[in-house]
């Protein structure tokens, strides 16, 4: 399976916020230069 | 995600949309959310799906590693309220830069819980996408 790396596109995808409203990623790009997407660990 | 906070102001700055992406529970988001000052959005992957997609990695060892438990104990002693383990402990996380047409510019996994790029080196690339 490739590894995603520096100058591939990104997959799109769907998640919600934990109001429930659903962002994508496609979405989020609109009107913006650059997205950060940060991975968390857990939260605890 | 505190150390971001600080630079608001830059990242306005860069016109860059920043999303925080969690596989942690919804109320462990919500407790989350109070004791940061994160304005960003808090995405929820319960699945990990997303982290499979991006090749987010997995690692017991890694993840509990002598540096990672110095850190926790570090933040401890400043104050920090230990909440307890929350899902994987061996999901590791990272960051990600897309430029405007979803094109990846930093694919960052972190090595250890204590290895992420420094928010120097992440405004640098986003500057330089604001400017090109």
């Amino acid at each position: 399976m490739h590894t995603l790396d520096k100058d591939d596109f990104a997959p799109d995808f769907v998640l919600q916020t934990i109001e429930g409203q659903s962002v994508s990623l496609q979405q989020s790009l609109q009107g913006k230069n650059s997205i950060l997407l940060v991975f968390l660990r857990h939260l605890g | 995600v505190a150390q971001l906070c600080q630079h608001l102001e830059e990242l306005e700055q860069t016109n860059t949309q920043v999303l925080i992406i969690t596989f942690g529970s919804r109320q462990g988001a919500q407790i989350w959310l109070k004791e940061t000052c994160s304005p960003f959005r808090l995405l929820m992957d319960p699945d990990r799906k997303v982290y499979h997609a991006y090749g987010l990695e997995r690692s017991f060892l890694r993840s509990w590693n002598l540096r990672t438990i110095l850190t926790y104990v570090k933040l401890l002693a400043s104050g920090r309220k230990w909440r307890g383990i929350q899902g994987d402990s061996a999901q590791l996380g990272g960051d990600f830069i897309l430029d405007s047409q979803g094109k990846i510019l930093l694919a960052y996994r972190s090595h250890d819980p204590t290895d992420r790029p420094s928010v120097q080196d992440l405004l640098a690339i986003l500057r330089s996408i604001r400017s090109s």
